[in-house]
C-alpha cells in the first residue's frame, strides 16, 4: 500500500483547491462533529452513485463502500480511497455510460470528508510496526557487506541481477525482492569466487586479499612463512635511508671500539641507546659494535679468520685483554690507523679484473624454458645495460642453438631488450667480448625477466657478459639463468653471477680485506640489523613479528616431527603414514597407534608420553585458532552471536574437509564459501521474541536496522558490541550511535542508496541519456561529474548536518572544470570536484542540478510536464493519476518547434480532463524552462524567440524562472516538503511500503526537523527512535492493516 | 543438537547418485548427437525462441502492402529476403489495448512484461507485483527435467529498478518478458561469457559448488521451522531455487554428454561486457544457437534491449543515435531515418539467427525447422507508444507444423495470445487457452 496522507492534504491546499476547500470547509465543517455524524451525510451520495457496481452485491475493483463501517475501515483502506478521490473528481468514476451523475456540490462534499477523515485521525494510538517481510540484501548492501566482512571492496555484485524496487521507490523495498533461479547461483558463484581471496594462515587466521588467495602444500607453507619472516624485516630496512658503508663509517668506529672496550657484556639494547643518543643508524652501528665487542669469537670463524684479517684484528685483540688501562691516545692512535686501511682497502669499482665472464647454466633433462633475469645489485637499475656475447645452448650431440634462434615466450619489465644490433643498426659494444666482435649477441636493460622456449635435449646454456660500453664502470648487475620459473629480479637477489665494470684493484690485499669488511658490515646491503628491529618495534610491530615468529612455528610442526623421530627411533616408522618428503601431520598417526607399545622401556614410554601429549597439545592448539577465526567469521558474516547448533555445524564442516585433505586453507575456504551461500548471510533475519504482539527488537536487530539503513551495510564491532552489552537499546547510547555513524564515510549510501533514488539523480547513469545528436557536449565525464555533484552535495549535507532545505535552495554546489564550463561559471580549473560558491541564484540546489535536468528532460528536449511531475511527486509529494488510458495526442502539433513548448501545451489547460492534474504540473516545468535538456543555462528557446520561464500556478503566485521558483517552494512549500522527506526517508528506513499509521512518525519527524533547525540528523533520530524502527510484530499480532 | 558430522556431505552425494536409476527423462541429447541413427532423428525435439526488441518501430515501413506467398517485403523486412520462405510475417495482432487503468497492458514498463503474456500489469509500487505465466515458461514448464535448463534468458542492459513515480508503477515491469508465476518475473543473463559457462562451463562454472550445495541444504532445515509463515514462503523460494541449482549440477553430472571441443572453439566470449553491441547480440544468438544445438535447453528468449533502451545505434550508422531517443521521432524525418536503419539492423540480426539455425542440420531437417522463433517489438510506434497492431514475426516450421513464408493480415485487433496459443498447442502443451486467447491464431499451418 503505498500512503500519501500529507500529498493529498498538499493537493487540498494546492491553490488549485483552495477555493474549493474554503467553500466545502465553511459548507461542511460544521456537520462533521464526529466521523459518524459525517459518514452519515456522505453515505446517501456513494448510495446513490455507487452501490450499484461497489455494494454488497457487486464489488467492481474489489470496492465495497457498504463494507466500510468505522472509521478505521476508511484508514486501513486509504488506497482505495485515494483512488476514490482521484477518479470521482476527474470524472472518471462514475464511468460516462452512467447517466446519474453526482453534482459539483455532492463531489466536493464527498472528497472533502474523506480528506478531513484522513487528516484528522490520531495515529499515534495505533501502535502497530507493520510487517517485517523477511529480506535478503540488495546488490548495493551484498557490495557494501562484502566489503566491510571482508576489508576488501571486491564488488561482486556486479554481476548480478538488479532489485527491482517497490513501496516509496526504492530498491531496498523487501516486499519485491524475490529471490530467483539465476540469483541463487549467481550468489553460490560469488561465495566461491570471494572464498578464493580468503587468505588464512594459523597465526593471523582469516584476512582477505584484494587478489586471489592460493592454497599451499604445508611444505610451501613453510617456505612462505618463513619468506614472511625475512620479509618483515626487509621490509623495515627498505625505509632505512641510503648508506654508503666505503665513505660513511668513520663516525661509528669510535663509539663502538669504546663501547666494546667499557662494557663487553653490552646488550642489544644499550647499543640501540647508544645508536640513538649518538645520532647514528642503529642497525650500521649494532654491526660494528658486535664486531668489536665479539672479535674474538668472530675471528675464530672464517670472516676474520684469513691473513688478512690478521691485519687489523691482531692489535684489536691486544688492545681489548687489557682493556682497562687502553689510554685515550692509544684508542685514537688505534682507530686511526684502522680507518685508513679501511679506506685504502675500498676498491672504486667491483671485482673484475678482465673484461667478459663466462656464464654457464647446467639445463636439466625435459626442462622446456629457459629462464634469464637481469638485476640490480640492490642499486638501482641506472645505467645496468648488460650485453650477452655468442649466448647459446649446447644440445647433447654438442650442437649449438643461439638464443636468438629461441622462441622469446615472454618478457617482464620495462627496458629496451635488443638482438644482434641496437636498432639505428649499430653493433653492440661492450667488455664481453674482449677485443671480439660480439657475435649473436643480446642487449638487455635491468630489470628484466625473459623466458625461451628451450628444444628438446639440451644440456647447458652459456654466454659471456659484459656491461654496455656507454654505462662501462657504472653499471652492476645480476645475471641469473635457470630452467626453474624464477621471479621477477628486484633487489636482494641472491643466486646470482656478480658482475661490474673493470675497477682499479691494484691492492690484492686490500681486495681481501674488503671482502671482510663487506662480511662484516654489510656492502650493498642495507643499513639496518634484526637485532635492532627486535630492541626498537613498538606495540604493534612486536605483536606482528610474535605473529609471524609463531606462524613460522606452527609450519614447522616442531612437536609433532620430535614426536616422529622418536617414535621413528624407536623403530615403529611403519605405523606413520606420511610420505616421503612430506611435512608430518598428526593424523599421520592414527590415534589407535599413538599409545606407547608396552616393549618400551619405562623411560621411554615416559618420554613417548610427553612428546605425544605437546604433539597433541601442539595440533590442537592450531586447529582451535582456525576454528575460533572461522567461528568469527561466520558470527560476522551472519551479523550476530552464532547460535551453538550453528557453531557445531560449521567446526564439524570444517573438521569433515580438513580430513579429506590435510590442507586447512582449502578447508577453510570451503566453509567460507558454504556460510556466504547460507540464508543467514544472504537474509537478515531477526531473531523472534517470545512475548506475543508488538515487542521491541533485540539489540543485534536494531544493530542491523540502523546499519543498513545509515550504510547499506553491515553493523560494525561497535554497534554489534553495544548490542552484546544490552546498551544499544538505550535512547542516549543509540542517539549517540546515529551521530556517530552519519558522521562516519559509510553514510555516503544515503546519498548513493537513498537520496539518487529518491531524487531521481541515478537515472542519469544508465536510463536517462540525451540525444547525442543534438547534445554532443554531453560527455561521459561530464554526466559522471553530475552525478558527483549530487552525490557530494547530498553527502556533505548529511556530514555537516546542514539543513534539509539546502536540498530545495544553496548557496553552493561541487563542480569541476567540465561541469562549470557547462553551467557557465568561471574560475573552477581542473578535473577535481570541490564546492564552489555560487554567486547568483540561477543555480543552487538540487532543481537546478545538472543531473536532475537531464533525467526530467527527453533525450532531445526539455518536459515541463515532466520536471513539473517531478517536483510535484519528488519534493512535495503531490500525486496525479496517470494519464488515462487511450490517449490520442497529435504528435505533430506536440512537436512543432516554431511554437513555444507552453503554447503547444496549452492543450493541457483547454481540456478539462487534462487541466485537473496538468494545471498543477507544467507551471513548475515553465518555471525551469531556462535550463535545456542537458541543463545548460539558456536565454532564448530553440525557436530563437527569448525564452519564457514563468509559470502561472492557477490561484497562485506566478512563478519568475528558477529563482522564484525555488523560493516559492522554500517557503509556501516548506511543510509539503519536509513531510515528503520524512515520508520518503522512513520508507527507506523501514524497507516496506508505508502503512497508515506510519504517518505518526512522519509528524514526529516533521516536528524534529522543525524545532533543530531542519537539520537532517533530527529527522533521522526521529526516524530511528520510532515505534516502527524500534519494534516487530510478533506471533499473534492483530493488525487491520491491509499488508 | 546432535550433529552427526560424517553423515554431512558425503552420503547426500552417493543418495543421490543411489537415485541414478530413477529417470529424469532421458535427455535427447544422448540419441542425438554425431552420428545417431536417422529415425531417432526424426523425432528432434522442439524448440520455442523469442527475439524482443523494445521501442517500436517506424510504424510506416514494416507491414508489406499484400499479403499471401507472394507478398512484397516491406522496407525494414527486407534483410528477411535470403529467408523470407522460412518466416511467417503477422499484421494485427495485439493484446487487449484497454483493460482499465490499474491494469495497464502496454507502456514502456507494463508493455515489456506483458509481451508474452496478455493478461496486463497490476499497477503496482512493487509490493505487490503481478502479470501472468508468460508462454516461454508455459512451454519450459512443458519440458521441464528434459534439458540442463528449463529455459535460458538473456539481455543486454542493466535493469530498471525504482519506480516511475509519475506511472505510479515500479520499473521491475521493464526488466523482463519471462514470468515464472504471475508474481515471479525471471532475472536474466546479460554478460556472454556468464551465459556461456553456465551452459558449457566446467561443472558449468561453479566448481565444487556441489559439495557446498550439500553443506548449505544440510543446515537449513532448523531455520526452516522456526521462522514464520511469511518468512517461510521467501525462505522456499531460495530453497527451491538451491534445489534447481542442485538439479541443474546433478542433471550435468549424470546426463550430459560433454560438448565436443571442436563445437565451441572461437566461440567462448570474453569475459565481461561485450565489445560493441552488435557482437552482444551476434553472441547471445550464438549462445541460444549452441544452447538449442547441444540441447541444453529448448526454450530461450532474448531481449536485445531492456524497455526504453538506450543503446546507440550509431555504430550501424551515423545517421543514428540513443534508440529511445530516434524511437521518440516526433515525426521528423532525419530521426525516422536513424529509427528506419536500426529496425532494419534488428530485423537483420534477427535473420543472422535464423540462417544459423537454418545450416545446421538434424537428419533431414535443419535445427530452425524443428523451431518457431518468434520475433516481436511490445509497441508499434516507439514515438506515440501505440501498441495496436504489433510488429511480429515467426521463425521456423515447428517441425513441420507451421507453413511459414507468406504475410498473413488478419482482422484488426487479434489477439496476440491466439498465436501464443497456437504456438504453444504446437510445442505439445494439451491446452484450449492462454491467457486472454479467444482461439487458436487459424492460418498458420
Amino acid at each position: 500500500m503505498n500512503l500519501n496522507l500529507n500529498q493529498r492534504r498538499n493537493n487540498f491546499c494546492t491553490a488549485v483547491w483552495a477555493s474549493l476547500a474554503v467553500l466545502c470547509y465553511l459548507a461542511v465543517s460544521p456537520l462533521q462533529a464526529d466521523f459518524q455524524k459525517g459518514y452519515d451525510e456522505i453515505k446517501p451520495i456513494l448510495k446513490k452513485y455507487c452501490h450499484d457496481c461497489h455494494g454488497d452485491e457487486k464489488h467492481k475493483g474489489d470496492l465495497n463502500f457498504e463494507a466500510f463501517k468505522a472509521e478505521k475501515d476508511i484508514l486501513v483502506h486509504l488506497q482505495k480511497w485515494f483512488s476514490v478521490i482521484d477518479q470521482v473528481e476527474t470524472g472518471t468514476m462514475p464511468p460516462e455510460d452512467k447517466k446519474l451523475r453526482p453534482t459539483e456540490a455532492e463531489v466536493i462534499q464527498l472528497v472533502s470528508w474523506v480528506r478531513k477523515t484522513i487528516d484528522e485521525f490520531d495515529y499515534d494510538s495505533v501502535k502497530d510496526p507493520g510487517r517485517y517481510t523477511l529480506r535478503r540484501l540488495n546488490k548495493a548492501e551484498y557490495n557494501n557487506t562484502i566489503r566491510d566482512l571482508t576489508g576488501v571492496d571486491l564488488k561482486p555484485a556486479r554481476y548480478f541481477s538488479g532489485d527491482g524496487g517497490g513501496g516509496e521507490g526504492f530498491d531496498n523495498n523487501a516486499e519485491g525482492m524475490t529471490m530467483l533461479p539465476l540469483m541463487v547461483e549467481k550468489y553460490f558463484k560469488a561465495a566461491r569466487d570471494i572464498s578464493r581471496h580468503a587468505n588464512v594462515s594459523y597465526a593471523d587466521g582469516i584476512r582477505f586479499s584484494p587478489d586471489l588467495s592460493p592454497t599451499y602444500s604445508p611444505r610451501s607453507y613453510l617456505v612462505l612463512a618463513e619468506r614472511k619472516l625475512t620479509d618483515f624485516y626487509n621490509d623495515i630496512f627498505d625505509t632505512l635511508p641510503k648508506y654508503n658503508p666505503r665513505k660513511e663509517f668513520k663516525p661509528y668506529l669510535m663509539p663502538a671500539m669504546k663501547l666494546a672496550l667499557a662494557k663487553p657484556d653490552a646488550t642489544d639494547r644499550e647499543i640501540y641507546d647508544i645508536a640513538m643518543r649518538e645520532k647514528l643508524m642503529p642497525g650500521v652501528f649494532h654491526k660494528w659494535a658486535r664486531s668489536f665487542l665479539d672479535a674474538e669469537e668472530i675471528s675464530k670463524t672464517s670472516r676474520w679468520d684469513s691473513h688478512y684479517g690478521k691485519w687489523v684484528i691482531d692489535p684489536w685483540l691486544e688492545l681489548q685483554s687489557r682493556r682497562d688501562s687502553v689510554t685515550e691516545e692509544e684508542l685514537q692512535l688505534f682507530h686511526d690507523d684502522f680507518a685508513a686501511k679501511t679506506l685504502l682497502s675500498a676498491p672504486a669499482t667491483g671485482m673484475m679484473t678482465k673484461p667478459g665472464m663466462e656464464v654457464k647454466t647446467e639445463i636439466k633433462e625435459k626442462a622446456e624454458v629457459l629462464y634469464l633475469s637481469v638485476g640490480d645489485m640492490d642499486d638501482g637499475h641506472e645505467f645496468d645495460r648488460i650485453v650477452l656475447h655468442k649466448p647459446r645452448v649446447t644440445l647433447k650431440d654438442g650442437k649449438e642453438v643461439f638464443l636468438g634462434d629461441l622462441e622469446l615466450i615472454e618478457k617482464q619489465g620495462e627496458g629496451a631488450i635488443h638482438k644482434e644490433n641496437f636498432p639505428d643498426g649499430k653493433p653492440f659494444v661492450s667488455t664481453a667480448s674482449g677485443k671480439e666482435k660480439i657475435e649473436r649477441g643480446f642487449y638487455i636493460e635491468a630489470p628484466a625477466l625473459l623466458s625461451f622456449k628451450l628444444p628438446p635435449g639440451v644440456k647447458a646454456f652459456n654466454a659471456t657478459l659484459g656491461i654496455e660500453k656507454s654505462a662501462d664502470g657504472k653499471g652492476s648487475v645480476q645475471v641469473y639463468a635457470s630452467d626453474e620459473s624464477i621471479p621477477f629480479p628486484k633487489g636482494k637477489h641472491t643466486h646470482s653471477y656478480f658482475f661490474s665494470g673493470p675497477g682499479n684493484t691494484s691492492v690484492e690485499a686490500a681486495k681481501k680485506w674488503w671482502v671482510i669488511y663487506s662480511a662484516l658490515v654489510g656492502y650493498g646491503k642495507s643499513p639496518g640489523s634484526k637485532e635492532m628491529v627486535d630492541v626498537s618495534l613498538d606495540e604493534q610491530g612486536r605483536a606482528r613479528l610474535d605473529s609471524i615468529k609463531r606462524e613460522v612455528e606452527y609450519a614447522k610442526r616442531e612437536p609433532i616431527e620430535n614426536f616422529f623421530k622418536f617414535v621413528k627411533a624407536k623403530k615403529f616408522a611403519h605405523l606413520i603414514k606420511a610420505k616421503e618428503g612430506e611435512l608430518p601431520a598428526l593424523s599421520d598417526l592414527p590415534e589407535k597407534d599413538r599409545a606407547p607399545p608396552e616393549t618400551l622401556s619405562e623411560a621411554d614410554q615416559k618420554k613417548w608420553n610427553e612428546l605425544q601429549g605437546l604433539a597433541e597439545n601442539f595440533q590442537e592448539e592450531m586447529d582451535q585458532g582456525i576454528r575460533d577465526s572461522l567461528l568469527e567469521f561466520a558470527s560476522r558474516a551472519f551479523r550476530r552471536p552464532l547460535k551453538e547448533e550453528e557453531a557445531e555445524v560449521i567446526t564439524s564442516v570444517y573438521e569433515t574437509a580438513i580430513e579429506e585433505d590435510d590442507n586447512f586453507q582449502k578447508a577453510v575456504q570451503l566453509v567460507i564459501q558454504s556460510l556466504l551461500t547460507r540464508p543467514q548471510f544472504l537474509f537478515r533475519f531477526e531473531n523472534e521474541g517470545t512475548e506475543k504482539g508488538a515487542q521491541p527488537v533485540d539489540g543485534f536487530a536494531l544493530a542491523n536496522r540502523l546499519s543498513y539503513f545509515l550504510w547499506s551495510s553491515m553493523p560494525d564491532q561497535t554497534l554489534i558490541d553495544l548490542a552484546k552489552e544490552g546498551r544499544l537499546t538505550d535512547e542516549k547510547v543509540l542517539e549517540q550511535q546515529v551521530r556517530r555513524m552519519l558522521k562516519d564515510p559509510r553514510s555516503l549510501s544515503l546519498a548513493q542508496e537513498f537520496a539518487s533514488q529518491w531524487l531521481g539523480f541515478r537515472k542519469i547513469l544508465n536510463e536517462k541519456e540525451p540525444d547525442l545528436k543534438l547534445f554532443p557536449t554531453y560527455t561521459k565525464e561530464l554526466k559522471e561529474s553530475m552525478y558527483q555533484e549530487s552525490m557530494m552535495a547530498f553527502d556533505e549535507m548529511i556530514k555537516e548536518d546542514e539543513s534539509v532545505l539546502e536540498i530545495l535552495d544553496s548557496k553552493s554546489t561541487f563542480l569541476n572544470e567540465a561541469l562549470a564550463k557547462h553551467y557557465g561559471i568561471p574560475g573552477v580549473e581542473g578535473s577535481e570536484m570541490r564546492k564552489v560558491e555560487l554567486k547568483d541564484a540561477q543555480r543552487g540546489g538540487f532543481l537546478t542540478m545538472g543531473s536532475l535536468l537531464v533525467a526530467t528532460s527527453f533525450p532531445e528536449r526539455t518536459s515541463p510536464v515532466v520536471r513539473g511531475q517531478w517536483i510535484l511527486d519528488a519534493l512535495i509529494g503531490g500525486k496525479v493519476p496517470p494519464a488515462p488510458d487511450g490517449l490520442v495526442i497529435d504528435q505533430a502539433k506536440m512537436e512543432n518547434e516554431a511554437v513555444s513548448i507552453k503554447a503547444r501545451l496549452a492543450a493541457h489547460r483547454d481540456n478539462p480532463n487534462c487541466s485537473v492534474c496538468h494545471d498543477r504540473m507544467d507551471p513548475f516545468g515553465f518555471a525551469l524552462e531556462n535550463f535545456d535538456a542537458v541543463g545548460r543555462f539558456r536565454k532564448t528557446g530553440p525557436n530563437g524567440a527569448p525564452m519564457d520561464a514563468t509559470g502561472d500556478l492557477k490561484g497562485g503566485p506566478q512563478l519568475e524562472g528558477a529563482a522564484g521558483l525555488k523560493h516559492y517552494l522554500v517557503t509556501e512549500k516548506r511543510d509539503a516538503f519536509l513531510h515528503q522527506m520524512a515520508q520518503k526517508q522512513l520508507g527507506f528506513a523501514l524497507g516496506r511500503s508505508l502503512e497508515y499509521f506510519d504517518e505518526s512518525v512522519i509528524r514526529t519527524a516533521v516536528a524534529e526537523l522543525k524545532e533543530n533547525d531542519y537539520r537532517y540528523s533530527a529527522m533521522v533520530l526521529a526516524i530511528v527512535k520510532s515505534f516502527p524502527f524500534r519494534n516487530r510484530r510478533e506471533k499473534g499480532f492483530q493488525t487491520d492493516a491491509i499488508q | 543438537m546432535q550433529y552427526n558430522k560424517r553423515n554431512w556431505a558425503l552420503n547426500r552425494r552417493t543418495v543421490l547418485r543411489g537415485l541414478g536409476g530413477v529417470s529424469l527423462g532421458l535427455p535427447w541429447m544422448e540419441t542425438m548427437l554425431w552420428g545417431a541413427e536417422k529415425k531417432e532423428l526424426a523425432n528432434s525435439p522442439l524448440r520455442l525462441g523469442v527475439i524482443y526488441q523494445p521501442n517500436g518501430i517506424n510504424p510506416y515501413e514494416w507491414t508489406p502492402k499484400d499479403t499471401g506467398a507472394d507478398y512484397t517485403l516491406s522496407k525494414t523486412l527486407r534483410p528477411l529476403a535470403p529467408i523470407r520462405d522460412e518466416v511467417l510475417v503477422l499484421t494485427n495482432l495485439n493484446h487487449d489495448l484497454k483493460k482499465g487503468r490499474d491494469r495497464p497492458t502496454s507502456g514502456h514498463y507494463g508493455g515489456t512484461s506483458n509481451f508474452l503474456v496478455g493478461n496486463g500489469v497490476k499497477r503496482s509500487m512493487g509490493s505487490d507485483i503481478q502479470c501472468g505465466v508468460s508462454v516461454d515458461q508455459m512451454a519450459a514448464l512443458h519440458m521441464a527435467d528434459q534439458t540442463l535448463l528449463p529455459s535460458l534468458e538473456l539481455s543486454t542492459e542493466p535493469e530498471w529498478t525504482g519506480v516511475d513515480t509519475g506511472e505510479r508503477i515500479t520499473q521491475l515491469y521493464g526488466n523482463s518478458i519471462s514470468w515464472l508465476t504471475p508474481s515471479t518475473p525471471l532475472a536474466r543473463e546479460r554478460y556472454p561469457r556468464l551465459a556461456f559457462d553456465r551452459l558449457f562451463g566446467k561443472t558449468t562454472g561453479l566448481g565444487d559448488t556441489r559439495s557446498v550445495i550439500d553443506l548449505t541444504l544440510d543446515s537449513i532445515h532448523d531455520l526452516q521451522k522456526k521462522v514464520n509463515q511469511e518468512d517461510r514462503h521467501r525462505l522456499d523460494e531460495y530453497l527451491n531455487s538451491v534445489r534447481s541449482l542442485e538439479k541443474k549440477l546433478e542433471f550435468s553430472e549424470k546426463n550430459q554428454r560433454p560438448v565436443p571441443e571442436a563445437l565451441l572453439k572461437g566461440r567462448i566470449p570474453d569475459p565481461g561486457k561485450a565489445k560493441s553491441h552488435d557482437e552482444h547480440l551476434s553472441q547471445m544468438m550464438d549462445i541460444m544457437t549452441l544452447a538449442f544445438q547441444t540441447d541444453r535447453t529448448r526454450v530461450a528468449t532474448f531481449m536485445m534491449g531492456r524497455s526504453s533502451s538506450g543503446i546507440d545505434f550509431s555504430f550501424v550508422d551515423k545517421k543514428c543515435g540513443g534508440l529511445h531517443g530516434m524511437a521518440h521521432h516526433a515525426e521528423r524525418k532525419e530521426k525516422l531515418e536513424g529509427y528506419q536503419i536500426a529496425n532494419e539492423y534488428t530485423v537483420k540480426k534477427y535473420v543472422e539467427f535464423l540462417q544459423k539455425l537454418h545450416s545446421i542440420k538434424e537428419g533431414e531437417k535443419s535445427i530452425l525447422d524443428n523451431s518457431m522463433i518468434l520475433y516481436g517489438n511490445n509497441m508499434r510506434d516507439g514515438n506515440s507508444h501505440t501498441s495496436k497492431n504489433l510488429p511480429i514475426l515467426l521463425g521456423g516450421r515447428a517441425g513441420g507444423r507451421i507453413n511459414p513464408g507468406r504475410h498473413i493480415e488478419y482482422p484488426e485487433d487479434t489477439r496476440l495470445c491466439n498465436l501464443y496459443l497456437a504456438m504453444l498447442k504446437r510445442f505439445g502443451l494439451n491446452i484450449d487457452s492462454f491467457n486472454e486467447s479467444t482461439e487458436e491464431l487459424p492460418q498458420l499451418s
